[in-house]
């Protein structure tokens, strides 16, 4: 059984978006469900802070043994933070994908577009 | 990313599939030219997956390559790894593949690629499952006697990854007599899978040892990273003239392995060339992926 953390908001590409401190920026990484799906995770590439992505766009990808997957920005905005530490310890995605684990860091530029994403129910419903 | 939850008809649900055989150009649909370079290879497999994401059937397709080409998985080492000039040197092309995975010297083999939706397949890890048994049926239909394999585990960063993909077999690879006889490896993007992978006819494997260097691949980049240790040899493979006894016929293995892919997708393979959008479109990729800066960019 996946686990779908109830306050958190996820896309139908089984990205989550999770609050942090700062109001406008949220943290961005892939769910429970897909690092399971995925199995041991041996890379990931992210794109560097001060780049902006729209909703949807692909942002990096991320490599198990033999299969690679893009990536895709759950909400436009830009990145501020990337998690530089994946890059000695992919696995972290694997281990602690809502905490650890996490991908970037971005600032959010339309607030509405939270609105389009899914709620944990939801979600739950989408990977069945 | 993509991925799809599991389907109950995992093997049956995926009718109505092309057949390509090389670059899909030939006078008899379906039966183009076998061999063709690294880059046309890719961007060929690449085309057709973009293809499917705008509503094409799924397709399997089987080509070889020519001149012999060392294929880098998309995010593997390669600089300081790998010594471009011994690659020109031996005659060897080099590309780096949209899949994941390590580096495979393609030379006397045959190359499969299976393009489709994840989700008719149960999913990209139930499709790598599925088509190596597809392989293993195929196989099986020239008398060999492969199975999957439980696998090793790989640890560590693929990036910092030094070793050849047939080194040693991942779980469900096909192998033969505990040595690894097909090399696979996976993209996913928006909805569609590319899995490729090369089922060895005869030669050898080490020859990539022979392609590795401690020195500077160009082009040179002063970011780059003090180059890994080199390998030794990849000693776990095997090659289907080693099990059989004599020089496979390429077009006889391509049979056997169409008459796998029906039996365990329960569909009919239709034969024909490439679409016309398919030509144009591998005709433009066929720049990215003959571009240095992709194939030496780590």
């Amino acid at each position: 059984m996946s686990d779908v953390p109830a306050d958190l908001l996820y896309s139908e590409e089984h990205e989550y978006l999770k609050k942090t401190e700062t109001a406008d920026v949220y943290q961005v990484g892939i769910t429970d469900y897909a690092q399971g799906e995925l199995g041991d995770v041996v890379y990931v590439e992210l794109p560097s802070a001060g780049e902006t992505y729209t909703r949807g766009a692909v942002f990096g990808t991320v490599e198990a043994v033999k299969a690679v997957s893009d990536l895709y920005c759950p909400i436009s905005g830009e990145i501020v933070e990337v998690n530089a530490s994946l890059g000695d310890d992919p696995g972290k995605v694997n281990s602690d994908p809502y905490g650890a684990g996490w991908m970037v860091k971005i600032r959010i530029s339309d607030e509405t577009e939270r609105d389009t994403l899914l709620g944990p129910d939801e979600y739950t419903k989408h990977i069945g | 990313m993509t991925t799809a939850p599991d389907s109950s008809d995992r093997d049956g649900g995926a009718g109505g599939w092309r057949l390509i055989v090389g670059t899909g150009s030939g006078a008899v649909p379906g039966v183009g030219p076998v061999a063709a370079s690294g880059a046309v290879n890719m961007a060929i497999d690449q085309a057709l997956l973009e293809s499917l994401q705008q509503g094409g059937p799924p397709v399997l397709r089987f080509y070889a390559w020519q001149p012999a080409c060392l294929s880098l998985g998309r995010n593997q080492a390669a600089r300081g790894l790998y010594d471009a000039d011994r690659l020109a040197a031996a005659g060897i092309d080099v590309v780096r593949r949209p899949t994941g995975g390590l580096a495979v010297l393609h030379d006397r083999e045959l190359t499969y690629s299976v393009v489709s939706a994840p989700g008719p397949l149960g999913g990209a890890r139930a499709a790598y499952a599925s088509i190596n048994r597809a392989l293993v049926e195929g196989l099986r239909c020239l008398g060999i006697a492969a199975e999957q394999a439980a696998g090793l585990k790989i640890r560590g960063p693929v990036s910092q990854a030094a070793e050849p993909c047939f080194q040693a077999p991942a779980a469900g690879e096909v192998v033969a007599g505990g040595r690894k006889l097909v090399g696979s490896a996976q993209r996913c993007e928006r909805g569609a899978l590319l899995q490729h992978g090369s089922i060895l006819l005869s030669g050898s494997q080490a020859r990539v040892r022979d392609l590795l260097s401690r020195g500077v691949a160009p082009p040179a980049s002063p970011a780059a990273p003090a180059p890994p240790a080199p390998p030794a040899a990849p000693e776990g493979s095997i090659t289907l003239e080693e099990l059989s006894g004599r020089e496979p016929d390429v077009h006889a293995v391509i049979a056997a392995m169409c008459s796998g892919f029906e039996r365990t997708f329960g569909t009919r393979l239709a034969p024909g060339p490439l679409g016309q959008r398919e030509n144009v479109r591998a005709k433009q990729l066929v720049r990215r992926f003959g571009n240095d800066e992709w194939t030496w960019r780590r």
